[in-house]
């Protein structure tokens, strides 16, 4: 059982420490993007596309989605159509966090689990 | 000379109401359909995802002399898509968008007034879901006259764009997320939409 409780601790531990890296990891590729979508349309009317959805912090490490141009609030462009054309469906940095978030809250608890386990175990074995 | 002058004002008052005269647009389809983006955006902690559809239609009026205006846009509900297949047919349900029931979303303009340089306030009512609420939205309008550049640009005659964007409750039309899908899809959702109508 103190094995088991052990194990358990050591795992959670490995991941609450593992998961800042892994979360700093992302968000040091990720850059916030605007999607457009490029026709004569929005050149016609002085635009380098139509925005697709609103600027998001994204991760997209193909470097030919990226138009090599921002818009006003200095998101870096993406063509849509690329994107589509080649299948890529972004993976966005507040999907990481979140899932990193719910990561740590189960090490959190695995730990707390483990020491109460420790703690009982004790308690029984004093004479 | 008095006689003059009333013929040369009565002239120029001629020529500037032929130039302010109202057109009829319509929101362009068929192989320009492709331009027109609307899009729907749920916002969680989870995720930001985004609806989009080209499949916009309907007509406008506007005077780009007087900036005044009127409109009628529809959007293909059945049409959006999420970038999930699954997603899309979840969307398109009855306890969602139940797009077989309701296949369009509307807003029709009651008035219209000029507030800037291409901004607008649009008064109108936007029918989503069989509900239909009197919104006031932000609506930019982008004039072109018919031109070579317009021409180029593959449109005939006079285009304008228009762009909305404006935020809704879908528990306002009718909508009530599963308790499954709670942290995943917004109640507050933004639409946009880019259109492009022409005079021809």
């Amino acid at each position: 059982m103190k094995w088991a409780l052990i194990v358990i601790a050591a795992l959670a531990a490995i991941t609450l420490v593992a998961s800042f890296p892994v979360e700093a990891q992302y968000a040091s590729k990720s850059k916030l993007v605007q999607r457009v979508q490029q026709d004569p349309g929005a050149e016609l009317f002085g635009d380098a596309g139509t925005p697709i959805g609103s600027p998001q912090q994204m991760i997209i490490e193909d470097p030919k989605a990226y138009l090599g141009s921002k818009d006003e609030a200095g998101a870096e462009l993406v063509s849509e159509g690329y994107l589509k054309e080649n299948g890529i469906y972004p993976l966005q940095l507040q999907t990481v966090r979140y899932v990193v978030s719910n990561i740590r809250y189960a090490g959190i608890a695995a730990l707390l689990f483990s020491l109460l386990g420790f703690w009982l175990i004790n308690r029984k074995q004093r004479p | 000379m008095n006689k003059k002058l009333f013929v040369g004002f009565g002239l120029t008052a001629l020529v500037g109401m032929a130039h302010a005269q109202m057109m009829t647009f319509t929101v362009v389809g068929d192989r320009l359909q492709y331009r027109n983006v609307a899009t729907v955006e749920s916002n969680t902690e989870f995720e930001t995802f985004t609806g989009r559809s080209s499949a916009v239609s309907g007509t406008l009026k506007f005077d780009p002399t007087k900036k005044t205006g009127s409109g009628k846009i529809m959007i293909d509900m059945k049409s959006i898509d999420t970038g999930i297949p699954s997603r899309n047919d979840h969307m398109n349900g009855e306890m969602w968008l139940n797009t077989t029931k309701y296949p369009t979303a509307t807003f029709e303009t009651t008035s219209v007034k000029f507030v800037k340089g291409e901004d607008y306030r649009a008064t109108g009512k936007f029918t989503m879901r069989g509900v239909t609420k009197t919104m006031t939205v932000p609506v930019k309008v982008r004039y072109r006259a018919a031109s070579e550049a317009v021409t180029k640009a593959g449109f005939a005659g006079n285009v304008v764009q228009i762009i909305a964007k404006f935020d809704i409750k879908l528990s306002d039309f009718g909508v009530k997320i599963p308790a499954v899908a709670e942290g995943k899809v917004s109640n507050n959702v933004s639409l946009n939409v880019s259109a492009y109508a022409t005079t021809k």
